[in-house]
């Protein structure tokens, strides 16, 4: 809406007064499309957890009363919806109506609109996303639709809701002490017959998301490093434990194996890790079966090749286990 | 006729054999060594560098000394190795310098050499994690036999360690493992009945060398060809 010709002054504050108003009226839409979304996200959690009991409880008598509910949820989600279209559709129409070419004049304004850009102030983003009801209500049904990413939900909530940026804080660290616990338990009760223990797990923190785990086998000789952020194996190293005996000061694991045998090994295990770990698998049961994949290269020196029946190939043992039945085979055989 | 000796030492941390070849394969043990290497390199083995092997004994002046036996490794170039004759198997491992000490000795007329030196030269490959030196076996310039020493590096437990190397040594070489077991040496033989009793079966460089000593003097007590 253009304003009339007069005044110039009196021209100025009328344009200005419209605009207030027009943005009194913005305001107020907007109020209500919060008001509105809020409602719309308390019946989709409301729907989501009726959907669960039906799945726990599949009998005919709570089909009946839940279908009489879930049509009104579903009433009240259109109606909401509805609302919400029309909220918008006013507001645009009034964005159309203010006035733009009067800000132009006025250098206070465009001044404080600079404040408000993120470069400057830094804290908008953070403050939006925390006064942000919706996002919280949003972590609430996560675990709703996907059950298993326990861990994922609980250090992203953690890292929503607080002012602060904080860095990643994964509790996966009791969780692989438990996992490590579980197999050595296991391992434990299938050795009771022999007196010495042949192999050697523990972890190393180097924060709270990432661990090595140094797995050795004292019969094959082999010292293998599981580095896991979370609880995903990111990197394996394979060394000869002789290695860390002559160079117990000065030992560095962080450097890659010169041996053939070691470092084909290592990347049968990081090929494992990512069979045992699809998508949607629970962590803790991929990280347990990894572990006991690694326990088979005992037999190393010691086991030939299920297809050749030799033990050495072009001067290397047979490296390949099995996934599923662990029997051992040279890479060349495995064809 | 020439006889020519293969000995077969797993340095680093396993162990050795003996094997005795039909005399009448070769006409000089230069051109057995040659044999060898080709047959190495033909495998798949890279040849790296040299490598040798030194021996020298002091005999005692005084007669209730015992002789000293000082070996010295291009594998270990800061170590030297010393063996008193009966003293248990018992090796001592020292810095290099104790060769000085021992030409000191030797100047104030403590001891004297006059066995003659034995020297192992020849070259050292590589296939896979094996590590193989094949050298020729000398005394003040006569040849006396072949020496192929064979080891798996990334390993120190010795009894896996042994199947592991006799598999080598019979998928390479092709040498038969009744043959490989029955010439093995007396020191490699009482290593190998007194781990039965050990728990911890580790290989150290001087059961190797204790090898190379035991070979080199029965070669040296050997009648030229």
């Amino acid at each position: 809406m253009m304003p009339g010709t007069g005044n110039p002054a009196m021209n100025i504050q009328a344009r200005q007064n419209q605009n207030d108003e027009i943005l009194t009226r913005c305001l107020n839409i907007t109020q209500r499309l919060r008001e509105n979304l809020q409602v719309l996200l308390n019946t989709t959690k409301q729907a989501a957890n009726i959907e669960t009991d039906e799945q726990s409880l599949s009998s005919s008598t709570t089909n009946l009363s839940s279908n009489s509910v879930n049509s009104s949820i579903r009433n009240n989600i259109d109606r909401k919806l509805y609302d919400m279209g029309t909220s918008l559709d006013q507001l645009v129409a009034h964005i159309e109506q203010y006035d733009f070419k009067l800000l132009q004049n006025q250098q206070v304004l465009i001044s404080h609109y600079n404040e408000l850009s993120y470069e400057k102030q830094g804290i908008l983003m953070d403050e939006w996303s925390t006064n942000a009801k919706w996002a919280d209500k949003l972590i609430d049904i996560f675990p709703l639709l996907h059950p298993s990413n326990q861990l994922y939900r609980r250090s992203n909530q953690r890292n929503t809701n607080s002012n602060i940026r904080l860095r990643i804080d994964g509790p996966s660290s009791p969780f692989i002490d438990r996992i490590v616990a579980q197999f050595d338990t296991s391992q434990q009760q299938q050795q009771q017959q022999s007196a010495t223990k042949d192999y050697s797990i523990s972890v190393q923190r180097l924060s709270d998301h990432l661990n090595i785990i140094e797995f050795s086998l004292f019969r094959s000789g082999l010292d293998i490093y599981l580095y896991i952020r979370h609880c995903t194996v990111e990197h394996v190293i394979v060394k000869p434990l002789n290695e860390k005996k002559q160079f117990s000061n000065n030992f560095n694991n962080k450097l890659l194996t010169n041996y053939r045998a070691l470092d084909i090994i290592a990347g049968h295990i990081r090929a494992a890790a990512v069979y045992y770990a699809p998508f949607g698998a629970q962590a803790d049961q991929a990280l347990g079966k990894l572990l006991i994949y690694i326990s088979k290269f005992q037999t190393l020196h010691a086991q030939k090749c299920v297809n050749c029946q030799k033990h050495l190939l072009n001067g290397l043992q047979p490296t390949w286990r099995d996934f599923k039945t662990y029997e051992c085979y040279h890479e060349e055989c495995l064809n | 006729m020439l006889a020519i000796k293969i000995i077969l030492i797993v340095l680093h941390f396993i162990l050795y054999s003996v094997i005795q070849l039909p005399s009448g394969s070769f006409k000089s043990p230069a051109e057995a060594a040659e044999s060898y290497l080709e047959k190495l390199e033909k495998g798949g083995a890279k040849k790296t560098r040299p490598f040798q092997v030194d021996l020298v004994s002091y005999s005692p002046s005084i007669t209730n000394s015992k002789t000293v036996h000082v070996l010295s490794h291009s594998e270990y170039p800061a170590s030297s190795f010393a063996f008193a004759e009966q003293s248990n198997s018992q090796m001592l491992v020292a810095d290099n310098t104790f060769i000085a000490l021992m030409n000191k000795l030797k100047t104030l007329r403590a001891f004297e050499t006059r066995l003659p030196k034995m020297e192992a030269r020849g070259t050292r490959l590589e296939y896979q994690d094996f590590v193989i030196n094949l050298g020729t076996v000398s005394q003040s310039q006569t040849t006396k036999g072949l020496v192929l020493e064979v080891a798996y590096v990334p390993m120190d437990e010795t009894r896996d360690g042994y199947c592991l190397i006799q598999e080598f040594l019979q998928s390479f070489l092709n040498m038969p493992k009744q043959m490989i077991q029955k010439l093995i040496t007396e020191q490699l033989s009482h290593w190998i009945r007194s781990l039965k009793d050990k728990k911890d079966a580790e290989y150290t460089p001087s059961i190797t060398l204790l090898q190379y000593m035991d070979i080199l003097i029965h070669m040296r007590k050997q009648p030229n060809e």
